[in-house]
């Protein structure tokens, strides 16, 4: 009696030592290798590549794997959104010189009637990369604003945006910030010369 | 009247339940007000990051690191989770959730109250934690300090529950409560990660016997790894390293273990005058405890015609070298890049009108400190955040008399009696609120500078003189310790909110047994406690007053 209430009493520390170790079980079981990410990479599902490019990006040295030049080039011109939109965002702005998405970006401002992507993709795009925490930081002045929430989820939830309306309120945004780069962001030719590596791989920032 | 924590026979005042309900109905309300009153505030500095990651996280499906840090992912999650479910008024739904969650935080402060100082005690600490203004300000602003401190508190109090009470019958699920709420907290703040440890030590020689106290203790342990561990786990499969919740210690060592001195209460009112071309509050900085290398202004001459001096000899000699087929003496850039920094810095200063007193402290930049590693010198967060840590110990390591001073300056930054609120007062964020208006604007900011100023007092005093349960004495002591220990990288006001509860419960026990104090040591620890407190203020005194003078108190009379 008094060595069932003993086992009784540790009875929840066996519970939670299996619970520990089918948790770890499941979470290795979970883990994709690199293998099973470059398949994902190539013919998974939106989702799927967006979440293969994060790891690949985070995962081990990247310098050898399939986020080349080429492969990132061809995602910021890839026919769905969803994988878009992830060359904008801080796991592939960390690996190559975002030059490309740059121009993208800045090319509504600068020359609107040559913009490459609609309105919406854009300020998507736009929203997700120039953030404290995004795929550039470009400093805590350009953080969200709620307008810019507002706007953003509608364009998530399908909704079209007015230009007149939108573009005027980032330019103003643009130029109320003090950090030098923040009123356009054209590529910086010679910053990008300077920290181009000679594996082509270089600081995202 | 007796101290309850006195009585070592486990028999506590039970708690008031109707009572302590209604002073917290009073302090929802008065949340719900504030709430009302300011409306849906604009996002400012983290709130838009956490906003900006539960975005992405719906829309990618996973979530993402900051680059800096990596953040726990608790609080984005319900932020995507908020926004996916009411949209763009999901901020707001966030906010109201905050409201309802810091009654956990006034629950608890009673019922830690009641348990060591009784019943009196415990009402007195409810309604001051009504009227905590800094405390209550944080549930209308997207920062996680009220949901953490809502698990963390309860967890915290069970384990003074355990401690207390020696032999419970009810103790295994005290135990896994403690986790669950600690493990929760955890998934908003990782800070604490390692106080867990601390209080699963604490439990052992409170329970009544070895082997009970090391079942406890495991046990809290287990309950705490089986709820992380998943995140572990993901986090394993992303960045090929376990991290636990999270990781900001790099990037706090950036910030706290380098050369320029950070404080992210005054960094966004630097800016703020900066744009409004007003001098900057880093002039009247008592400098002594943050230069690396403090100098009086009188001597900066010398000291660069020296420097001048210095470079002129390293240049040629470089230049010597490499004429001779040599390379060039890398010494010689870095005393040139020493030189225009110096010259920059002197520069602003001789701009300054008035000029520089000939006995204030400035900085002669010898070391211009370290810079964040970048790819592809890193891989990822987790690697990088490693580099920094250890490039901050190696900075720290060769300047050590800076790093005991500009640790004191860290308590001070602590212990500043302003607060976030005060930061919005300042920086104009209530403007557009009706607490923006001239009358409130003042009733408020010296409402919410006194409310910090009189718990932190009464808070220590109470804990050096009338705290007198062993248990209590230690688990607050250990707690109080550890979040100091955090806050010697980076402080600042925020980092002691998850601790103003428990400073709180203390200052009402000291109002209502302060006469039961006896003996002199007692009464000149609570001496020496209040003057170090003083003087950590007297630190921050001369930033904190222009600020508030300037741009809280008149800034809007004018």
């Amino acid at each position: 009696m008094k060595h069932r209430a003993l086992i009784l009493r540790w009875a929840p520390h066996l519970a939670l030592l299996l619970l520990l170790a089918t948790e770890y079980k499941l979470g290795l079981s979970a883990s994709q290798s690199q293998e099973e990410l470059r398949v994902a990479l190539d013919e998974g599902t939106p989702r799927q590549k967006a979440w293969a490019i994060h790891v690949l990006a985070n995962r081990g040295d990247p310098t050898d794997g399939p986020l080349h030049r080429m492969y990132i080039q061809k995602a910021i011109l890839d026919p769905d959104p969803l994988v878009a939109d992830m060359t904008y965002m801080v796991d592939v702005c960390r690996l190559l010189q975002p030059s490309r998405q740059e121009k993208r970006l800045s090319v509504r401002f600068d020359e609107p009637t040559k913009a490459q992507d609609n309105l919406e993709d854009w300020f998507r795009r736009f929203e997700f990369y120039r953030r404290k925490v995004g795929g550039r930081p470009l400093g805590g002045s350009l953080r969200l604003k709620q307008q810019e929430v507002k706007w953003l989820l509608h364009v998530l939830s399908g909704g079209k945006l007015d230009e007149e309306e939108v573009m005027p309120y980032l330019e103003r945004r643009q130029e109320g910030t003090n950090s030098a780069r923040m009123h356009r962001l054209a590529p910086n030719r010679k910053r990008d010369r300077e920290q181009k590596g000679s594996t082509g791989l270089i600081p995202g920032r | 009247m007796p101290i309850p924590a006195q009585n070592l026979d486990g028999e506590f005042e039970s708690p008031p339940w109707r009572t302590f309900w209604v002073i917290a109905a009073a302090g929802l309300t008065l949340r719900l007000c504030l709430l009302w009153i300011v409306g849906d505030l604009d996002l400012q500095s983290d709130e838009a990051n956490y906003v900006y990651l539960g975005i992405a996280w719906n829309h990618f499906g996973f979530y993402f690191d900051q680059h800096r840090y990596l953040w726990p992912p608790g609080y984005s999650w319900l932020m995507a989770r908020s926004l996916n479910l009411f949209g763009e008024n999901g901020m707001l739904a966030v906010k109201y959730l905050q409201v309802f969650a810091s009654v956990s935080i006034g629950m608890t402060t009673m019922l830690l109250t009641v348990r060591l100082f009784g019943l009196r005690a415990a009402r007195i600490a409810g309604w001051i934690w009504v009227a905590y203004l800094p405390l209550a300000a944080f549930t209308h602003v997207l920062w996680n300090e009220t949901f953490f401190s809502a698990l963390f508190l309860p967890g915290l109090y069970q384990i003074l529950r355990l401690m207390q009470r020696g032999e419970d019958p009810r103790a295994t699920w005290r135990v896994v409560v403690a986790g669950l709420c600690l493990a929760g907290s955890l998934y908003l703040k990782e800070s604490p990660q390692f106080l867990v440890v601390v209080l699963a030590l604490l439990l052992v020689p409170f329970a009544g016997g070895l082997l009970e106290g090391v079942r406890r203790a495991t046990l809290l342990l287990l309950v705490v790894a089986a709820c992380i561990l998943p995140w572990g786990m993901r986090n394993l499969n992303v960045y090929g390293k376990f991290i636990p919740l999270g990781t900001s210690l790099g990037e706090n060592a950036f910030q706290g273990l380098n050369q320029d001195y950070r404080n992210f209460d005054l960094i966004p009112i630097e800016k703020d005058r900066e744009r409004r071309d007003i001098p900057a509050t880093r002039n009247v900085t008592r400098h002594w405890f943050d230069y690396v290398e403090p100098i009086l202004y009188r001597d900066l001459q010398a000291r660069m015609d020296a420097l001048r001096e210095n470079v002129s000899t390293a240049m040629k000699a470089s230049k010597d070298q490499v004429a001779a087929g040599g390379d060039a003496d890398p010494r010689a850039g870095a005393l040139q890049a020493q030189l225009l920094r110096n010259t920059t810095l002197q520069q602003r200063w001789l701009d300054q009108t008035p000029q520089k007193d000939p006995d204030s402290l400035v900085e002669f930049a010898g070391n211009v400190g370290w810079l964040r590693a970048e790819p592809p010198q890193v891989i990822n967060t987790a690697q990088r955040s490693e580099v920094n840590w250890a490039n901050g110990l190696r900075f720290a390591k060769e300047h050590p008399g800076w790093y005991a001073r500009s640790r004191i300056r860290k308590l001070a930054d602590l212990f500043t009696p302003t607060s976030f609120f005060t930061r919005h007062l300042a920086l104009g964020h209530y403007d557009e609120t009706p607490l923006g208006g001239h009358l409130l604007r003042k009733l408020t900011s010296l409402w919410a500078i006194a409310c910090p100023m009189i718990v932190l007092l009464l808070g220590i005093v109470g804990y050096t003189t009338v705290l007198r349960s062993r248990p209590a004495w230690l688990l607050f002591g250990c707690t109080f310790g550890y979040f100091l220990c955090t806050t010697l990288l980076v402080a600042m006001s925020r980092f002691r909110i998850p601790t103003m509860p428990l400073l709180i419960a203390l200052a009402a026990g000291c109002v209502v047994h302060h006469r039961t104090v006896e003996g002199r040591t007692r009464k000149a620890l609570a001496a020496v406690a209040v003057l170090l407190v003083v003087f950590l203020w007297w630190i921050t005194w001369p930033e904190n007053s222009m600020a508030f003078r300037e741009m809280v108190w008149r800034r809007y009379s004018a």
